[in-house]
């Protein structure tokens, strides 16, 4: 997989290079991310002025499924980067516990927090 | 490229996040540096040389 995402990339880059493009990149995402928020914005005010619920979730599921692919290609690439060093690897062992029980509340929380809020807009807007 | 950064750090008995917070960066980047994940900017490589009191060519090798 990292193999075709790398080979995706134009080719024999150097740093300068490397750097505007990943600048570029980011420049392009928060495009996307701001077209993304403003068909979400526009598919509630449909619904609300014409009474319906038939909204459109694809632009949510996008959304959600861009966060959540930055968030875990960081969490990856950056267990990768510091996975063979003893010192650090022993204190996150040791820590283990705690950050489970709150991956677990956190989990739990934002469940809650989601289905509060689906509420909240469905009864709002029908 | 290689470096000597973990040897040095343990002869002068700086801890990683010491070292972090005199270079201006994270643990994570100078465990990732340490063990040749990433190769640090310019910037970064000056600043450690000055923290570690070591010149940038002794600290860091073309392999």
């Amino acid at each position: 997989m990292r193999i075709f995402l790398k080979s995706l990339q134009p080719q024999n880059m150097g740093e300068m290079e490397t750097h505007i493009s990943l600048t570029a990149k980011s420049y392009a995402q928060i495009f996307t991310i701001s077209a993304l928020s403003v068909w979400v914005i526009y598919d509630l005010i449909q619904a609300a002025i014409h009474n319906n619920s038939d909204g459109n979730i694809l632009p949510w599921l996008i959304l959600v499924g861009t966060f959540c692919t930055e968030d875990i290609a960081k969490r990856i690439m950056t267990k990768e980067a510091t996975q063979d060093d003893e010192e650090y690897r022993a204190e996150q062992q040791a820590d283990r516990p705690r950050r489970i029980i709150l991956g677990v509340v956190v989990v739990i929380a934002s469940a809650v927090a989601a289905v509060f809020i689906a509420s909240a807009l469905h009864y709002a807007f029908i | 490229m290689r470096n000597d950064i973990k040897k040095i750090r343990k002869e002068m008995g700086i801890r990683q996040e010491d070292l972090a917070k005199l270079t201006g960066s994270t643990r994570q980047t100078i465990i990732a540096v340490e063990n040749n994940k990433y190769n640090p900017s310019l910037e970064l490589a000056l600043r450690l040389a000055q923290v570690l009191k070591t010149p940038v060519e002794r600290l860091f090798f073309l392999e």
